[in-house]
């Protein structure tokens, strides 16, 4: 059984006209997942949609149906609005508090998110102190204190320098959750990490399966990393094909 | 045109010394490097700690999150608003062409996608003919189509302009010289070919862009994979 | 025992004596009692250690209202109008910052308010951050558009504030649908009388009776 499953879903956000989302189908059951496409092609309100904000927050017209058998995390594009507490701690503690659980298993659980997340050195900081590499490692300790089984990231490299973002992809491989969904557009460094790719545009799905092959499937306005655009598989494909062509020529 | 010497400013930037003349200077290096804050203090809204700050006048500077610099309900009015503060008369056609925005012209400043905010700003920035440009993490938030047009905006300009970004692909296109950060302290000054086509990247734990990675394989010093393009593929 | 427990400030009070607090200090204000109220709430700011983050803070609030008044009604009445409202504003900050957010959550939940109330204290903190970021933001994008005037810059402020506010406010919306799920509403800290709250409590009672019963004091 999926974890997640959309049925043809129809999306327009309140006072639109236009359908952002149209007759999507799609079934998440594990591994990680990509979603790439342009800026508007819709991956955010897909995102939205997959999470429950919509139309719980949004609002708007939802018809189709969608099926949810796990409990889900999500991190915003924008991780800094997100996090509601001033200290890293209570932060942390905050989402805790909210189940039953004893003192010393929260103080054991704060501890270990945060070493999971190498910001145990920033417990007792200040959020506004913080580097954005720094904060959005606090905004995932937050979701991942609700132990979610599904984590959905939005556009999680946005703020991050290319050191992070590797720091943060090897993140992904530690965490061993159900699945994990990302939708990105700076697909250089992600997608050989990735199990499958979802291409959206124009809000509906035009590919959906193993990563290269979704990926060049995809017209040209689509984001695709560099190597992909080329036609090769990964980047050494393309640096040693590079070079066995210099010497042809 | 600009001279830090030895700038301290608590522990975010140690020592900082640098000398900066015409042309694009990109300042690169991880988060928390001291990139923004180095900005902020060429920018005079940080007094450092220590050393000696001497720049231009007039500074025009498009900070991290462009859609703080607009106050009007459209693009239109926001670029006669600016004109009208930089006390010229020029018509706002001329600089809504030039910028590319004449399409948008009608539209609300905060409607605008992240790169045609970030041009809006760039432009909102130059009308009142400052001696120098900064920009902060241009890249943030654009696709690949907004880039290629912030690029050819930023060529055009014939103005010095420092910009901070860790986004090395795009700073290996656009920058004639590049200062690498890491940890408050310059590590490197030299033109982008030479800092990238060494192993300073390396030392602060960042990947080589895709160019450099074929550059490095066809003998090549390129700036972009598109340079490679007609040769070899 | 380490205190695993969400703290901004180290000591704290009962919730019940700071809603107690306030309503004293309300009361002492409105028969001009005012020197009981600056005591106890100058002491209690003193030793919660937040004296130095309100002081700005209250500084702000009566440099303005003292001019303008001033300007309206005289120096003196004008004194003691100020004075009244910044003892107002620091009993509500006291009484809004004194009672650790877990204790007033347990007590709303128990009246049927949602115990996310009681995390307001901290919230609220945290909106301060994040509102200072934007208005610093704000002020360095104006400065970088060549607009000198200070008075140009504050009476532009508000525009791209309110915008960013906004936005804001479904970021929070978001954060609050994921992190504070319907289903999880449960609370663990039940709070306790201590001697600090006894003391307090025994000077506002022996305060609110002296003046009843009509004799001065100060």
């Amino acid at each position: 059984m999926a974890l997640i499953e959309l049925k043809n879903v129809y999306y327009k956000y309140p006072g639109m006209s236009k359908w952002i989302l149209k007759g999507i189908n799609l079934k998440i059951s594990h591994g990680k997942i990509l979603i790439a496409g342009s800026t508007g092609s819709g991956k955010t309100t897909l995102l939205r949609v997959i999470t429950g904000l919509i139309p719980e927050i949004y609002g708007g017209e939802l018809s189709g149906s969608v099926n949810r058998n796990c409990t889900i995390g999500f991190v915003p594009q924008n991780f800094d609005a997100f996090i509601l507490m001033p200290r890293v701690r209570d932060e942390i503690v905050f989402v805790l508090e909210n189940k039953r659980l004893s003192k010393r298993e929260i103080e054991c659980k704060v501890k270990y998110i945060a070493e999971m997340l190498d910001i145990s050195h920033l417990l007792d900081r200040d959020v506004s102190t913080l580097s954005m590499g720094e904060r959005q490692r606090v905004a995932i300790a937050s979701v991942l204190a609700l132990e979610p089984e599904v984590l959905v990231f939005d556009e999680p490299l946005a703020y991050l320098d290319p050191r992070s973002s590797r720091r943060f992809i090897e993140l992904l491989e530690d965490l061993n959750l159900k699945s994990i969904v990302i939708a990105e557009h700076r697909l250089d460094q992600v997608v050989e990490f990735m199990d499958r790719v979802i291409v959206i545009k124009n809000g509906e799905i035009i590919a959906d399966g193993e990563p290269f092959e979704a990926l060049s499937k995809a017209p040209p306005d689509v984001p695709k990393p560099t190597y992909v655009k080329f036609g090769f598989r990964s980047l050494e494909e393309m640096v040693n094909y590079a070079i066995s062509g210099k010497r042809l020529v | 045109m600009l001279f830090l010497e030895n700038v301290w400013y608590r522990s975010i930037i140690r020592g900082v010394t640098l000398k900066i003349e015409q042309g694009i200077t990109a300042i690169i290096g991880p988060n928390g490097a001291g990139k923004t804050t180095l900005l902020r203090i060429i920018a005079r809204i940080i007094k450092p700690d220590k050393g000696k700050v001497k720049v231009p006048e007039r500074i025009g500077a498009s900070w991290q999150n462009p859609y703080y610099s607009f106050y009007k309900t459209t693009v239109r009015e926001e670029v006669k608003f600016a004109l009208r503060m930089a006390k010229k008369s020029t018509n706002e056609e001329h600089y809504l062409k030039k910028f590319g925005l004449i399409d948008l012209a009608d539209l609300s400043p905060f409607r605008l996608s992240a790169g045609e905010a970030r041009i809006l700003s760039i432009l909102l920035a130059l009308i009142w003919d400052p001696d120098l440009l900064l920009i902060d993490e241009p890249t943030t938030g654009l696709d690949i189509y907004e880039k290629r047009k912030l690029i050819t905006v930023l060529r055009q300009l014939n103005k010095p302009i420092i910009i901070a970004s860790h986004d090395i692909d795009f700073v290996l296109e656009v920058a004639d010289k590049v200062a690498v950060m890491n940890n408050g302290t310059l590590i490197a000054y030299g033109d982008t070919l030479d800092i990238f086509y060494s192993n300073v990247l390396e030392t602060i734990g960042f990947p080589k862009p895709v160019a450099v990675l074929l550059g490095e394989a066809l003998g090549e010093r390129v700036r972009s994979v598109e340079e490679c393009l007609h040769k070899y593929f | 025992m380490k205190n695993a427990y969400i703290s901004t400030f180290k000591a704290c009070l009962n919730p019940i004596t700071s809603l107690l607090l306030l309503v004293w200090s309300f009361y002492m204000i409105s028969v001009g009692k005012l020197v009981p109220v600056g005591l106890v709430c100058v002491f209690l700011a003193l030793y919660f250690r937040i004296a130095k983050k309100i002081l700005p803070l209250l500084l702000w609030l009566a440099i303005p209202t003292l001019i303008v008044l001033s300007v309206l009604f005289g120096y003196i009445d004008a004194s003691y109008i100020t004075i009244k409202i910044v003892l107002i504003a620091l009993s509500a900050i006291i009484a809004f910052t004194s009672p650790k957010p877990q204790h007033v959550a347990y007590l709303t939940s128990k009246i049927g308010i949602p115990p996310i109330i009681g995390f307001s204290q901290l919230f609220v903190l945290r909106l301060i951050q994040v509102l200072k970021e934007a208005l610093a933001e704000a002020m360095n994008a104006a400065i970088g558009r060549g607009i000198k005037s200070r008075i140009k810059i504050i009476m532009l402020m508000p525009i791209p504030l309110l915008v960013h506010t906004i936005s804001l406010s479904m970021y929070l919306a978001e954060a609050l649908y994921i992190k504070y799920p319907p289903k999880m509403r449960t609370w663990t800290d039940k709070a306790r009388v201590s001697e600090k709250d006894i003391s307090l409590l025994l000077y506002l009672a022996l305060t609110f009776i002296l003046h009843n019963v009509g004799i001065p004091f100060y």
